[in-house]
């Protein structure tokens, strides 16, 4: 497995590759064993993806304009590069102009929560105002947007209203965070990388819709489906909290308790997951073991801040430790249908990012801190698709398909067949009085 | 002998084809009407420019699982079931031919995605709760009651019927941002054939803006 390739320039230029030659992987996957990896299922990973990281970036890049910190401009790059992702991802589904005009739409959104961020910096209400009224007005050019590229479809406003309610969080976590109600800005953050991913989830069920034949039929919203969403949602969300936590802590900022806190509810969430298919003491288990490696991350925060080269050397140790038991773990669980090899060789990237990506920013240079950051992120999509699949195969009939495999049966042959049964009983009742004539004429006659 | 009686069976089985069927429901162009901006928290916001830390914005639940369905328009009062999935992979229906049946496999009226009461359009004695189902008109409303006795109203958006055989199941039961709630029985003539009505007719309704 090629876990580079968690990173994805152009996801769903990707997907389309894949739909094309992937054929047999999901006509396979149509009725039989149900399965993670197909055309659809994957269109609706890279969307949630790129959605959920979009609200994951404008967070920490608002923060970081209202602290005036000094990554702010490598997060605003790290945002726009992410809506240049977004974009190709779109123009793969509906062509350049369609992806050029969702740019400039997506950007302008983008525009006014900086509008905002500077507004409130300055104290300036009615800045704010103007910048709030144009993010009202989003809501419509979304809707336009969507019911023009989905050929009038009548998702759009449904989808738009989701799109609305992702700017409302962003503010919400945002003044929760300039009200210093750090807490709060947290739980916000989080509802908002948790929305996009239903947003992604009504998204890729519209577009596959509107082009069956584009993903092999295949559905985007299945339980297997919503397996690999669920766990890509949780486990790419760990890891950018897990990054904003540790720059939290080398700089000691305010909101440094908060993003443990959101880390840790994550924590949670996940081992909930965990526990839904494998039950509570192995949700237990895998909680424990989670919060371990977690706790290896921090000793390297905190080994940095001292600079202690040997306590960093130590929490790296750990983390390799770690993976190889994580992994064992992972593949008793699974009954060996996630190779622990395949999973340490993940497991071991995943720290390596997040130990860049800190590393970088320890040391200043900060558009590395929020390029590796975001290969961080993205890599986790692919652990989730490892994991789900595997959880999968050992479990099909949890994951069986909830779709019935035909229309009901709400309907009985017609009152007249009454009549009609009514004539063979009477046809029947007639024969055997012919028949019962017919044996007392026999036996009248033997008689005789 | 028995050629005349398989004739006669033939005559009897065509004549009564024709006698009854219900009839399909046209294929109408409704659309949805789309909602309208409700006042977003950022208005709410507006009003006062202080900076304060805002409650937390989830996406509504509305989901009930559902005790009753009232349809005015077409006179239907009636209890719905839950129904699931039979072994072989298909759609229970309900038991009594005057109740209808929530498929509970799939997500609550209410929720967001495709929620599916079905109902049985005759029995053999007449008919089923869902006969008038194709008088329905855009606009029309329907009610779900919650065990709670909680209501909420769906608005018909759009009705079309599929022969039984190709019908969109993905689509009449698959995932939609909107809150959905699709009825269908059957229509069309009685395939003795196929032992069943040749066409499936899906009245598509939506959760209304008063309920969200």
């Amino acid at each position: 497995m090629n876990w580079k390739k968690g990173f994805i320039i152009a996801p769903l230029s990707a997907t389309l590759l894949f739909s094309a030659n992937g054929g047999l992987v999901n006509a396979a996957s149509m009725d039989s064993s149900p399965a993670v990896e197909t055309a659809a299922v994957d269109l609706r990973a890279d969307l949630g993806h790129l959605l959920s990281e979009h609200a994951f970036l404008a967070i920490e890049a608002m923060r970081n304009g209202a602290a005036g910190s000094e990554d702010f401009e490598a997060s605003v790059g790290a945002l726009k590069a992410n809506t240049e992702d977004l974009s190709a991802a779109i123009a793969s589904v509906y062509g350049d102009e369609a992806g050029q005009s969702f740019n400039d739409m997506w950007s302008a959104h983008i525009g006014y929560f900086v509008d905002y961020v500077n507004a409130t910096a300055e104290g300036d209400k009615e800045a704010k105002q103007a910048a709030l009224d144009e993010l009202s007005q989003y809501r419509k050019d979304f809707s336009k947007f969507l019911e023009t590229a989905t050929g009038e479809r009548l998702e759009a406003g449904s989808l738009a209203e989701g799109l609305q309610m992702h700017v409302n969080q962003l503010i919400g976590a945002f003044d929760s965070y300039v009200a210093e109600d750090y807490q709060k800005a947290y739980e916000h953050e989080r509802e908002a990388i948790s929305h996009m991913h239903m947003v992604a989830k009504g998204l890729s069920a519209a577009i596959v819709d509107q082009f069956p034949d584009k993903f092999n039929d295949t559905m985007a919203v299945t339980p297997a489906g919503d397996l690999r969403a669920d766990l890509s949602y949780l486990l790419s969300e760990h890891a950018g909290l897990a990054v904003v936590a540790m720059q939290n802590g080398i700089e000691g900022t305010p909101d440094f308790e908060a993003s443990t806190k959101a880390l840790s509810a994550n924590t949670e969430d996940l081992s909930a997951a965990i526990a839904s298919v494998y039950g509570d003491e192995a949700g237990q288990a895998f909680q424990d073991m989670w919060s371990e490696h977690i706790g290896y991350f921090v000793d390297y925060v905190n080994a940095t801040a001292e600079e202690n080269e040997d306590a960093k050397q130590e929490a790296l140790d750990n983390l390799a430790m770690y993976k190889e038991n994580f992994s064992k773990f992972i593949e008793e669980a699974t009954g060996g249908q996630v190779e622990a090899s395949a999973l340490a060789e993940g497991l071991q990237m995943h720290a390596d990012q997040l130990i860049g990506s800190f590393d970088s920013y320890a040391a200043g240079t900060y558009d590395e801190a929020f390029s590796q950051a975001r290969e961080g992120y993205g890599h986790m999509y692919t652990a989730a698709k490892l994991l789900s699949s595997g959880i999968v195969a050992q479990f099909p009939d949890k994951f069986a398909s909830e779709m019935p495999s035909e229309m009901p049966q709400t309907g009985y042959a017609p009152a007249d067949e009454n009549n009609m049964m009514l004539w063979w009983t009477l046809g029947a009742i007639a024969l055997a009085l012919a028949a019962l004539a017919a044996i007392r004429k026999f036996k009248l006659g033997n008689e005789e | 002998m028995w050629k005349f009686i398989s004739l006669l069976f033939l005559t009897l089985l065509i004549g009564c084809g024709q006698t009854q069927s219900t009839e399909s429901a046209q294929t109408s162009d409704m659309k949805s009407s789309q909602e309208e901006v409700s006042e977003s928290s950022i208005e709410a916001a507006n009003k006062t420019n202080e900076v304060m830390s805002p409650p937390i914005i989830k996406d509504a639940q509305y989901g009930v699982v559902p005790k009753k369905i009232i349809i005015e328009r077409i006179g239907i009062e009636a209890a719905v079931e839950q129904v699931g999935l039979t072994k072989t992979g298909k759609m229970e229906v309900p038991e009594d031919y005057r109740n209808t049946g929530w498929f509970n496999v799939g997500v609550k009226p209410g929720d967001r995605g495709s929620s599916i009461i079905a109902g049985h359009v005759n029995d053999p004695k007449g008919k089923g709760v869902f006969w008038d189902l194709n008088e329905l008109e855009t606009g029309d409303e329907v009610k779900v009651l919650g065990e709670a006795g909680d209501s909420l109203v769906f608005e018909v958006v759009d009705k079309k019927s599929f022969q039984t055989g190709n019908a969109p199941v993905q689509k009449v039961f698959g995932y939609t941002s909107r809150r959905m709630l699709n009825l269908i029985t059957c229509t069309g003539e009685y395939n003795y054939d196929i032992g069943t009505h040749e066409e499936r007719l899906v009245v598509y309704t939506e959760l209304t803006t008063d309920n969200k």
